[in-house]
């Protein structure tokens, strides 16, 4: 089970990487390597949360909110920077990584 | 204050309406036998006996049927509503297609249903009646009804299963001899069974294949890609993660025409239809949506016949690509038409390889000098200046005929029948064979030449 906080922060990430409902698999690649990596949490864990990603219809400005931590915003932005980025930043990915690292600054 | 007043639509107009929703013979069927696959069915026949007064088809299935509770919920239109998250698998979307699809064919429909362990369950709409009347009255079947339908040999449902009916057919025309109804239904069969084939051809293949009959022939899976045959590609593939799945992109090159036999081709429908059907293949949960076209993403052209992009959606993505009721037309979502384009350039590409590296052994003929006059924008096809038979006939002719020859020439370049050879490559390829020409008409010139002479 993910705790709510790494959830968000995933969900963040997928915000940002599938601003148009598909991420392409490269990204998705670096996203679940990444959160394993970081997070301790399995492929399972990962599938469970894309699925619930895809399900709701919630703005990333309410995950935005879920995520407190400082390290763990810091985290946030790396891996939402480097798996956007897998198969070139477009401008809205770019946009959505902008207003992300924006929202936090102003909190 | 504004008052709320009932605006429900008349039966008798509303159906009228449902009667033109846009289906046609195949897109009817096909939508019925959606169902058929969702019902997890390994048999599905479509059955029309020949010689009636009043035609009917049958489409029967052995799927997993329904209880007589689900088929009279079943039977009722926008039974479901398309934003409820369905099965992987379901292929329905509206609740609608069943109904909608058949009334585009047929002025009554009898649906009889039966689960492995409960008895024929059966239900019927009647256009007439339901006009007559201007209200929905949906028929339950009870025993005695069931039973005159086996009497007359309509009821072919199993163990278990599903079969709908269409009796009162409207897909033909009604004003003329009962023997021109068997070659009405026969001709709409025969275009159903190609339309099957091709649309519903990845079940039709594998372990868990679903068997298909037309009048109890069976019908062959039709590979729109030709993945078996010699001198296919297979091109880059890529996936996207997405709501309800993945969206998985594939890409073909089918082979040149000269590789493809005369049958492999014929299949696919002829070489101007293979030109045609250049572009994406659209798949919703394994069911062909669309069948070709490149939806604005590039142009056809006859240089990118070869050219197909295989693309497979799950029915979660319905709202997204906006499929409509007949699931016969989507839009691609803008994120997906932007990450397409670029899996587009690399069959485009292998296609025109394809085309121009046969076009190339052509340019290095002897006999035709191909000019590109780069300045003016134009390309003609002359008789080449330095071929070494044109110049020994040259140097051996006599000087007062040389012009001669020479006008010859140039008409024999102006006038070559460029649009003939143009549509007759795209149309029939396999039957041009310039290696077969047996110069009998011009030995007989030669002859009646020489005999005048002597």
């Amino acid at each position: 089970m993910v705790n709510k906080s790494v959830a968000a922060a995933f969900y963040i990430c997928a915000s940002i990487c599938g601003k148009d409902g598909v991420i392409s698999s490269q990204e998705e690649a670096l996203l679940t390597e990444s959160f394993k990596l970081e997070f301790n949490i399995d492929d399972n864990d990962i599938n469970i949360l894309f699925d619930q990603f895809f399900e709701s219809e919630a703005l990333i400005d309410s995950y935005l909110e879920e995520v407190i931590d400082p390290d763990l915003r810091k985290k946030v932005v790396a891996i939402a920077e480097l798996s956007a980025a897998a198969d070139g930043l477009d401008i809205r990915e770019n946009l959505a990584l902008q207003r992300t690292k924006l929202t936090w600054s102003n909190t | 204050m504004s008052v709320v007043l009932n605006g429900s639509p008349s039966p008798k107009g509303h159906i009228k309406t449902l009667m033109k929703i846009g289906y046609d013979f195949c897109t009817a069927i096909s939508d019925i036998i959606d169902n058929s696959v969702s019902a997890d069915s390994s048999t599905i026949e479509i059955f029309s006996p020949p010689n009636m007064a009043s035609p009917y088809l049958t489409i029967t299935d052995n799927g997993y049927g329904m209880s007589e509770s689900e088929l009279i919920n079943n039977m009722k239109i926008g039974c479901k509503d398309p934003s409820d998250s369905r099965h992987a698998d379901d292929l329905g979307r509206f609740g609608s297609g069943m109904k909608t699809a058949s009334f585009s064919q047929a002025k009554k429909l009898i649906v009889l249903s039966k689960k492995s362990d409960t008895c024929i369950a059966g239900a019927c709409w009647d256009i007439d009646k339901i006009i007559h009347e201007d209200a929905w009255c949906l028929e339950k079947l009870d025993k005695t009804d069931i039973s005159e339908l086996e009497k007359d040999g309509i009821v072919k449902i199993g163990n278990h299963g599903t079969q709908i009916i269409w009796q009162k057919l409207t897909c033909h025309q009604q004003d003329i001899h009962s023997v021109d109804f068997d070659m009405q239904i026969a001709s709409l069969l025969e275009t159903a069974e190609k339309h099957i084939s091709l649309h519903f051809h990845r079940f039709m293949k594998g372990n868990d294949n679903i068997n298909f009959f037309i009048n109890n022939k069976p019908i062959e899976a039709t590979d729109p890609f030709m993945t078996s045959a010699s001198g296919y590609q297979e091109g880059r593939g890529e996936k996207f993660r997405c709501k309800g799945g993945y969206i998985k992109i594939k890409t073909h090159v089918l082979p040149s025409f000269s590789r493809m036999g005369k049958s492999e081709m014929d299949i696919q429908g002829g070489a101007a239809a293979i030109a045609q059907k250049q572009g994406l293949y659209i798949y919703r949960n394994k069911r062909l949506i669309n069948a070709g076209g490149w939806l604005d993403l590039s142009k056809h052209h006859q240089l990118s016949a070869l050219a197909r992009v295989q693309i497979d959606i799950p029915a979660a993505l319905d709202e997204e690509w906006s499929t409509d009721v007949k699931k016969a037309t989507l839009q691609l979502p803008p994120r997906v038409k932007r990450d397409l384009k670029k899996y587009l350039s690399d069959p485009i590409k292998r296609s025109r390889k394809v085309h121009i590296s046969k076009g190339n052994k052509s340019a290095a003929n002897t006999f035709w000098k191909i000019c590109n006059h780069e300045d003016e924008k134009k390309i003609t096809y002359e008789v080449h200046p330095d071929n070494k038979q044109l110049a020994q006939l040259i140097f051996k002719l006599s000087p007062n005929l040389r012009p001669t020859l020479v006008a010859y020439l140039l008409s024999l370049s102006r006038e070559l029948p460029l649009q003939h050879i143009y549509t007759t490559l795209a149309d029939r390829p396999l039957d041009v064979n310039q290696q077969n020409i047996e110069g009998i008409d011009i030995e007989n010139l030669m002859s009646a030449f020489i005999e005048r002479e002597i």
